[in-house]
């Protein structure tokens, strides 16, 4: 029986703008006259629930609000309106009680003491979450064995190449079993091996503590490879919030096939496998050499359809390549006629 | 071959243009260095007024004389702190180096003329708000003498250039120290020390007199002032020769300086 | 209450240890640092010496006597950039790079954390040769050096230290409204020139100002004066400190709560 672990009612963030005149007069006059205010609504009345134990990846386009959201899930930030339930506790009022069972780990800005040893800054840490010495020794080292940490301990923070200190500071912000986990943007920048990494990390971290993950990513495989979940926000505004496959299934409609030729098909006339298919489309490209067909896996009888290719094109085919709509060409075109919905917002 | 030069020199007085209109965006901040270098110049003022009401002169300087050093020594220091060495140092140290490398901008001449511009701007934010403050709360006597102030100006343009060469330098150097800011504190310690900025450096015992005389710092403020302060024509001229003197000096070491760092790069390849 | 007390105690022990020991693992840089470190010191001295040079008082003190007002004064002034001078740094990048997050993510106190994370060693010449010239002055003196002066001596250098932690406290929270467009740190610091001089020399209003309004005449004068009893007028003003140590900390950390609001409000 999963409950909700965080709840968000009506949340609001805005910002109130004051606009600069240029120039050297537009200067003199910032000084002494008052300037003319507008608000910004960085979320714009949103509500939505995490169900414990599971992995929420929180998506949209740059400054679509995520980065506020998730400030205000750590209490980091104050809402404008709007109450959060997180844990049973206001983040923002209850800030010190709420924040020892939350772990936040932020890409851009590593939990570590620049110039101290790694192990140094956990020893820290563990202090300032009063982590019990020998259950946390236990915790420690049972990390460090797990993803051969040895090397890094003993090394100045400043020194850690990014993939290091990633994965360094990942261990940082689970050190007190937190029971609630956020994290923004945490694999930016790392090279592929590390990304990996990273992800195998976070699954096991999940495995280990039953931890509830908030993740926000551009990087859509990661997405796909840990969340249940996706809320996705563009201008403030929720435009998606369910489970992962829901998403698949609401929107996954293009599927390709792709054929590459020994010899270029000038005569071929895709309109006949087009009707009677009902395909979205048949085009030649790269001088005929190569068919593009595009449908909807669920509409057709797919079987049916490579044989007739197969007929069609005996012995001219060097290669088939099948593509299923990527969840990143998804939320493309959900992104695309929210705006169209919504162009004067 | 005149085409050339010319457009050179539009590369290089649109770096001066621009860094000129930054004073405007960064007005607060040089206010508030502005109002840090006359609480010092105060302290200053008060401590040497108080000795010079006993005593008439000192090494050939009156009441008003040093105040007047004094003064001016305040508006060259707010004129000439830049953050070059420690820019050169920052971009070296993360490489960003690179990006300059690629444009068809000599290195040395990109940072030179932005402080040269920023520089020439806060002439004009500075130097009447400390003149005003001088002589409102220190009685400071400014007279005006036209000849004195335009191998002033032109005395004061030398100081700003070896000021900021002598940056330059240090900001290469860190290229070759390990340690980050200690070069960086030490020049401008000695820079302080050397330059008169806290008093004459007629007022030195003379091995530091003499030592002074070997250092490119005593052109930033004792000169400059001395020329202000001095009648005679050809002394002045004099002065500016050693300023000028110096400026080649610099410009001599930074290039050759900068050719070396340039080629270590190329060898270390980042 | 008093629990949570021990722990930050223990934890700045514990960070204070931790960095000192840092610092003291590269020992050739720590030698150069204090070679530099102490060069600005140095060179008080050497004015100090031109000065007298020209003069054989000034206000009505000699020398060595004001030789020991630079003493005090260096001593709590470094001692300050020891152990307070991240907030130098709380306007110029904290604030603006959003740097206090990852303070407000723990459940500790984002003042302390502040402070505590950064311990420069670098000044401890500024201290060595501080307490130095004390020593050394009150021997020149004849002021004898006994348990007396020590007691008196820390206490009223602790208060110095403390009075400058609330005065930089408020002009550093000014940046939570300011940002990056006015930093009042370099004029805190410029206001030190004030620190090693008798004040009998300056005019009445800089007198009342330094002294109540921005106390920077109690890190050297007052308790030197009050020790060598020179100007009889202002020897017990030393005595005003302990209040104005608590005034300038309560005012500092009533700002600093307000600007942190303000941060949690609309954080960049």
């Amino acid at each position: 029986m999963t409950d909700d672990i965080i709840s968000a009612t009506n949340l609001s963030k805005t910002y109130k703008v004051y606009l600069n005149k240029k120039g050297i007069i537009g200067n003199i006059k910032n000084i002494f006259i008052r300037r003319e205010k507008i608000n910004i609504a960085a979320v714009d009345n949103i509500s939505f629930i995490i169900k414990s134990n599971s992995v929420t990846g929180l998506l949209g386009p740059n400054g679509a609000g995520k980065t506020t959201i998730i400030k205000m899930l750590t209490g980091i930030l104050s809402p404008t309106d709007g109450t959060i339930k997180s844990m049973g506790l206001n983040p923002f009022s209850d800030r010190k009680k709420y924040v020892k069972n939350i772990g936040v780990c932020l890409g851009q800005k590593p939990q570590l003491w620049w110039d101290l040893p790694v192990i140094e800054s956990y020893k820290m840490l563990s202090k300032i979450y009063s982590l019990e010495e020998d259950s946390f020794n236990k915790y420690l080292n049972y990390l460090i064995k797990k993803w051969n940490l040895e090397d890094l301990l003993f090394k100045p923070v400043r020194k850690l190449s990014l993939g290091q200190l990633s994965r360094c500071n990942l261990i940082a912000s689970i050190l007190h079993k937190p029971k609630l986990l956020f994290l923004d943007e945490p694999t930016l920048g790392l090279d592929i091996y590390y990304k990996n990494i990273f992800l195998e990390m976070i699954k096991e971290i999940k495995k280990d503590l039953n931890t509830t993950i908030i993740l926000t990513s551009h990087n859509l495989y990661e997405i796909e490879e840990l969340c249940n979940n996706i809320i996705l926000i563009d201008k403030g505004k929720i435009i998606f919030s369910d489970t992962l496959q829901t998403l698949k299934n609401m929107y996954e409609k293009e599927n390709e096939i792709i054929l590459i030729l020994s010899k270029p098909a000038n005569d071929f006339d895709g309109n006949q496998l087009k009707e009677k298919y009902n395909l979205f489309n048949i085009e030649k490209l790269d001088n005929n050499s190569k068919i593009k067909i595009s449908f909807d896996k669920k509409k057709i009888n797919l079987e049916n359809l490579i044989s007739d290719l197969l007929v069609l094109f005996k012995n001219n085919i060097k290669d088939i390549v099948f593509s299923n709509s990527s969840l990143e060409k998804i939320i493309q075109n959900i992104l695309i006629k929210d705006h169209s919905n919504n162009i004067d917002r | 071959m005149i085409k050339l030069l010319k457009n050179k020199l539009e590369k290089y007085f649109s770096i001066i243009k621009i860094n000129f209109s930054k004073v405007l965006v960064y007005k607060y901040s040089f206010l508030i260095e502005i109002i840090s270098l006359l609480f010092q110049f105060t302290a200053s003022t008060y401590i040497w007024k108080y000795i010079l009401e006993n005593s008439p002169q000192i090494k050939n300087y009156s009441i008003s004389s040093l105040t007047n050093y004094l003064l001016f020594s305040t508006i060259i220091k707010s004129i000439t702190q830049n953050t070059t060495s420690m820019d050169i140092e920052k971009d070296i140290r993360t490489g960003n180096i690179y990006n300059f490398l690629i444009l068809p901008i000599d290195y040395i001449y990109l940072y030179l003329f932005r402080d040269i511009g920023l520089s020439l701007g806060r002439i004009f934010l500075n130097s009447w708000l400390i003149i005003i403050y001088g002589v409102v709360f220190f009685d400071i006597n400014i007279c005006f003498n036209i000849l004195n102030y335009s191998l002033f100006f032109i005395s004061i343009i030398f100081s700003i250039i070896i000021y900021s060469e002598i940056s330059i330098l240090i900001g290469l150097l860190s290229f070759w120290t390990i340690s980050q800011n200690g070069l960086r504190y030490a020049n401008s310690v000695i820079s302080a020390f050397f330059s008169g900025s806290l008093i004459p450096l007629d007022f030195y015992p003379d091995i530091l007199k003499n030592i002074s005389l070997f250092l490119p710092y005593r052109s930033i403020i004792y000169l400059p002032i001395s020329v202000l302060q001095t009648n005679t024509i050809y002394s002045n001229l004099f002065q500016l020769l050693i300023q000028f003197l110096w400026v080649s000096v610099l410009f001599f070491i930074n290039n050759k300086l900068k050719i070396k760092a340039f080629n270590s790069l190329e060898i270390v390849g980042g | 209450m008093i629990k949570k007390a021990l722990k930050y105690i223990s934890l700045y022990f514990k960070f204070n240890l931790l960095y000192i020991k840092t610092q003291l693992m590269y020992p050739k840089d720590f030698i150069i640092w204090f070679i530099f470190g102490s060069f600005s010191t140095i060179i008080n001295i050497f004015f100090m010496k031109v000065i007298y040079y020209n003069t054989p008082l000034l206000g009505n003190w000699d020398y060595y006597q004001t030789l020991m007002i630079l003493g005090y004064s260096s001593t709590s002034i470094g001692l300050f950039n020891i152990f307070f001078i991240n907030i130098f740094s709380l306007g110029s990048s904290y604030i603006i790079e959003g740097k206090l997050d990852k303070f407000l993510i723990r459940p500790i106190n984002v003042l302390f954390q502040l402070l505590v994370e950064r311990i420069d060693l670098d000044n401890i010449s500024e201290l060595i040769i501080g307490v130095f010239l004390i020593v050394y002055s009150a021997l020149k003196i004849g002021y004898e050096i006994n348990v007396f002066l020590i007691l008196f001596s820390i206490v009223f250098i602790i208060f110095s230290v403390f009075t400058l932690l609330g005065l930089f406290l408020i002009f550093a929270s000014t940046n939570f409204w300011l940002q990056e467009k006015i930093n009042f740190i370099p004029i805190l610091y410029s206001l030190f020139n004030f620190s090693r001089f008798p004040i009998t020399i300056f005019n009445k209003k800089i007198k009342l100002i330094l002294t109540f309004i921005m106390p920077y005449f109690y890190l050297g004068y007052y308790p030197v004066n009050f020790l060598l009893k020179i100007d009889t007028k202002y020897v017990y003003t030393i005595f005003y400190q302990p209040i104005l140590c608590l005034i300038f900390l309560t005012i500092g950390g009533i700002v600093w709560k307000i600007g942190l609001s303000k941060y949690e409000s609309t954080s960049i």
